[in-house]
């Protein structure tokens, strides 16, 4: 629920965030911290907010940052329409509204105990990253971490230096690989699903829990190799972008099927989105 | 500075400048969020480089090529507004004649060959320039082209609909042509011009053009059923938007 | 229920002693052209309470066409503030359908995330609904959805046919409504004339299986031939989807005055039907064939909304068979076809 309670207000009613600081990540992704004027946003991993720039329009974004860390919240916006190119723009100091957060979280709680292992294709990285935060800031409640993240190629890589800072980390396993090199790239090359036979072995299927975030494309691959690492459908758990407008389940543009992806989703178990046929 | 603004017009009846000097009221806010710096129709005095030029009108002769292009150059975006310049509009009915001549020597008699004449296969601007945003109709929507230099004004290319003209008709509740006994081209083509024909009456020609992936067969299919020939579909479908797939 | 009776002269002075208090919109049932139309009524002479269908359903007054949401100062992110429509308004002539399908919205609208701008509109509307007198070859009737709609309506006319109406009150509001009326209590011949009258009048198009079953007929018919069959004529000019009452979706969209210094976040209808709505930033399209599009409209309107809100999607009222050119629009031959009767 929106952190400010004002009675009377309409469901539609942005509030005003304010930019504390933004730096271009790639050539059209943008990095921005935000805060709220009154206290915190109050998100969960895999939340989406919707930001407005009156008179050009709202877009939907997905929440980047852990609530486990106070005050502000982050995002990565990419650049693909008018309003996008717009909050481009602007810089810190600066205002826009917004509606949320949105959508169905990442269960982090339920994980407990649990190996975790995140797959993030691309731009995937932003929503799954709140996700990851809020494990590594409880390090102690999951057991091994596996972070795999793949791009197309290295100009389109997402938060260089804190995955610098993971791939360093002696507690977590994080792998990443293009799908093009470019000249003065050292790492993996190839799509995603050749860094899993690097961790296939240590794997303990039955105590993971897969969380995956990518593309379209990329659910297909990738899903037909966890099933073939045994994982059941429960246990792999996605986010699955659609055109979302309203936010809350009313508009019918992010509809899959029977089910509207604003609120019974983004975030779905492989098993809940089975008898979806256009999910994947 | 206010965007510095042009209108320029190629080969037209130059009614789409027409709609905009008939603005009337809007002129007036219009003007204050612009600076309109050349517009032969309404105004004299010309200027170096444009913020937005709005061009009307096909091109049919290489020295008009070379004007576009020059315009072009000096603009920093270049709008093409009006069937003719978005598509070729009527005038590229010439191009479906095999033989250029033979349509000159229809048309302009024994004097066909005069230099003053002389003409070339209809090209929309762009099939010559880079447009960067399109405004179809013949004439042009007033609203649209407002809603188009608000949306630049603001930086950014405002998106056509994509959806046909019944939409339009069903938001004004219209009585459905096709339910009057008449045709109507309105189901394959693009919205925006707030369905005026069939709001008065009359069937949809199409002169915006067609919105993106038409159901071009079923279009045919539903005018056969309406007893029309093969003929009377094929002008129906070309008087706008000549397209030499549709032959047949 | 108490149930009234008064002649129809009787009901149009009532009709237009409303219209001449002035104090609220009155809205009923016009003639237009060769088809009708809801629209304001400037006397009650102009009602045509016999009409076959309308072109738009009268859920035009309880989710409008193109609503304001809030009004802001462009690119002033502190100036958003809501705009409520809180006008008074009588809908005269709805017929039960229409009345079902509002049923269905006033749930959608009020549950999870509660629509401000709906609510606030619903309870400034009063609603006369009326059970149709002519018959219409692309109307279905269920008892389901008849039951339905005394969910919505505050008084039910009945035309028994003889230039008098008997009227179910239904609600209080209606009750206070009606009471500036002259009519008298329905005795006990005129109610059984009612029930009589109530049933369907022919010329209908009838559902080859239980309405119940269709749900669970649908179970693993996605990629059912029906939908690339009917695809091949679809023109997605989503006449269909805008003449539907059940129909809710829409688009958002920021409009500023030419001063550049005013503006409006509105929202207007929308519908699946159409190319772009699956379509998302950067272009991929989750709904890029016809048939795709096909296939989700009707499972929506004849499962997904019954299994979602237990109200059925798809009312029954005609309007999308008419509305559609191509003729491949109405969900109860797209059903009968898939079920191997006509297509």
């Amino acid at each position: 629920m929106c952190a400010h309670d004002k009675k009377d207000s309409s469901l539609y009613l942005p509030q005003v965030c304010t930019i504390v600081r933004t730096e271009a990540m790639t050539q059209r992704d943008r990095y921005f911290e935000f805060k709220l004027a009154n206290g915190d946003l109050g998100h969960k991993p895999g939340q989406f907010a919707e930001l407005s720039i009156p008179g050009i329009g709202e877009a939907p974004i997905s929440l980047s940052s852990s609530p486990t860390r106070n005050g502000t919240f982050e995002m990565v916006i990419r650049n693909v329409g008018k309003v996008t190119s717009m909050i481009h723009t602007l810089k810190a100091g600066e205002t826009l509204g917004l509606r949320g957060p949105f959508g169905t979280d990442f269960p982090m709680e339920d994980l407990r105990g649990k190996d975790l292992l995140f797959v993030a294709g691309g731009i995937g990285l932003v929503p799954l990253r709140s996700a990851i935060q809020y494990a590594l800031d409880n390090r102690k409640n999951y057991g091994a971490i596996y972070i795999l993240f793949g791009c197309t190629d290295p100009t389109q890589r997402l938060f260089t230096k804190e995955i610098a800072d993971w791939a360093k980390r002696e507690d977590i396993v994080f792998l990443e690989s293009v799908d093009r090199p470019a000249p003065g790239w050292t790492g993996n090359t190839g799509v995603i699903t050749t860094l899993f036979p690097k961790i296939k072995d240590k794997l303990n299927t039955k105590n993971t829990r897969a969380l995956i975030v990518g593309p379209p494309i990329m659910y297909k691959f990738v899903i037909l190799e966890l099933k073939t690492m045994g994982f059941e459908d429960k246990d792999i758990i996605m986010s699955l972008e659609r055109h979302m407008k309203c936010g809350v389940g009313k508009c019918g543009h992010c509809q899959i099927n029977g089910c509207y992806v604003c609120q019974d989703g983004p975030v779905f178990t492989l098993e809940a989105v089975r008898g979806l046929m256009e999910a994947i | 500075m206010k965007p510095q603004v042009a209108f320029f017009d190629f080969a037209c009846c130059e009614g789409c400048q027409l709609q905009i000097a008939n603005l009337e009221e809007d002129i007036v806010g219009l003007v204050n969020v612009v600076d309109v710096v050349e517009f032969r129709e309404v105004l004299t005095g010309t200027a170096e480089k444009y913020d937005v030029s709005f061009i009307e009108g096909s091109i049919t002769r290489p020295e008009d090529e070379e004007r576009l292009k020059d315009i072009r150059k000096r603009s920093k975006l270049l709008v093409a507004y009006g069937s003719c310049a978005t598509s070729g509009g009527v005038n590229k009915l010439k191009n479906l004649n095999p033989s250029l001549e033979n349509v000159q020597k229809t048309v302009y008699g024994k004097d066909w060959n005069m230099p003053h004449l002389r003409t070339a296969a209809t090209k929309a601007v762009d099939e010559v320039v880079k447009v960067d945003a399109y405004i179809p109709g013949c004439p042009v929507n007033r609203k649209e082209v407002v809603e188009v230099v608000k949306s630049l004004v603001l930086g950014h290319v405002p998106a056509l609909p994509e959806y046909p003209v019944c939409v339009e008709c069903k938001f004004r509740e219209n009585v459905c042509l096709f339910q009057k006994g008449q045709v109507c081209l309105g189901l394959v083509t693009r919205a925006g011009c707030n369905a005026i024909c069939p709001s008065n009456n009359s069937p949809c020609e199409g002169c915006r053009g067609v919105m993106p992936n038409p159901n071009k067969n079923a279009m045919h299919e539903v005018l056969k059923e309406n007893n029309l020939t093969v003929k009377q579909i094929f002008d129906m479908f070309t008087m706008f938007s000549a397209d030499p797939e549709v032959k047949g | 229920m108490e149930v009234l009776h008064m002649p129809q002269s009787a009901f149009h002075a009532f009709v237009d002693a409303l219209i001449k208090e002035n104090k609220q919109e009155i809205v009923g049932v016009k003639q237009k052209e060769n088809s009708f139309a809801f629209d304001t009524l400037e006397s009650a002479g102009e009602l045509c309470l016999d009409y076959t269908e309308t072109i738009l359903p009268p859920k035009k007054y309880f989710l409008p066409l193109k609503e304001q949401l809030l009004s802001f100062k462009p690119l002033d992110a502190g100036s958003y503030a809501p705009i409520y429509d809180e006008q008074d308004r009588v809908v005269i002539g709805m017929h039960p359908a229409d009345c079902a399908a509002i049923a269905l919205l006033d749930k959608t609208f009020s549950e999870g995330e509660p629509d401000t701008p709906y609510l606030k509109r619903r309870p400034h509307i009063t609603v006369i609904g009326i059970y149709p007198v002519q018959p219409y070859k692309n109307r279905f009737t269920s008892p389901f959805v008849t039951a339905l709609a005394y969910k919505t309506c505050d008084l039910m006319l009945v035309d028994l046919g003889d230039k008098t109406f008997a009227i179910e009150v239904v609600t209080d509001k209606g009750k206070s409504l009606i009471a500036k009326a002259q009519a008298k209590t329905a005795d006990a011949a005129v109610q059984k004339k009612m029930e009589e009258r109530k049933k369907a009048p022919k010329e209908e198009v009838t559902l080859s299986m239980d309405p119940n079953a269709v749900s669970d007929f649908l179970n693993n018919k996605e990629k059912d031939p029906v939908f690339a069959k009917r695809a091949q004529r679809c023109f997605s000019c989503g006449s269909c989807t805008l003449v539907c009452p059940t129909c809710y979706c829409f688009n958002v969209s920021d409009e500023i005055e030419l001063s550049l210094l005013e503006g409006r976040r509105v929202r207007s209808w929308d519908g699946c039907m159409l190319q772009g709505f699956a379509k998302v930033a950067g272009e991929h399209n989750f709904r890029k064939n016809p048939e795709d599009r096909l296939r989700h409209r009707i499972f929506r309107k004849m499962k997904y909304l019954k299994e979602r809100f237990q109200m059925p999607g798809c009312v029954g009222c005609g309007r999308c068979g008419q509305a559609c050119v191509a003729g491949i629009a109405l969900p109860i031959d797209v059903i009968n076809e898939m079920n191997g009767k006509g297509a």
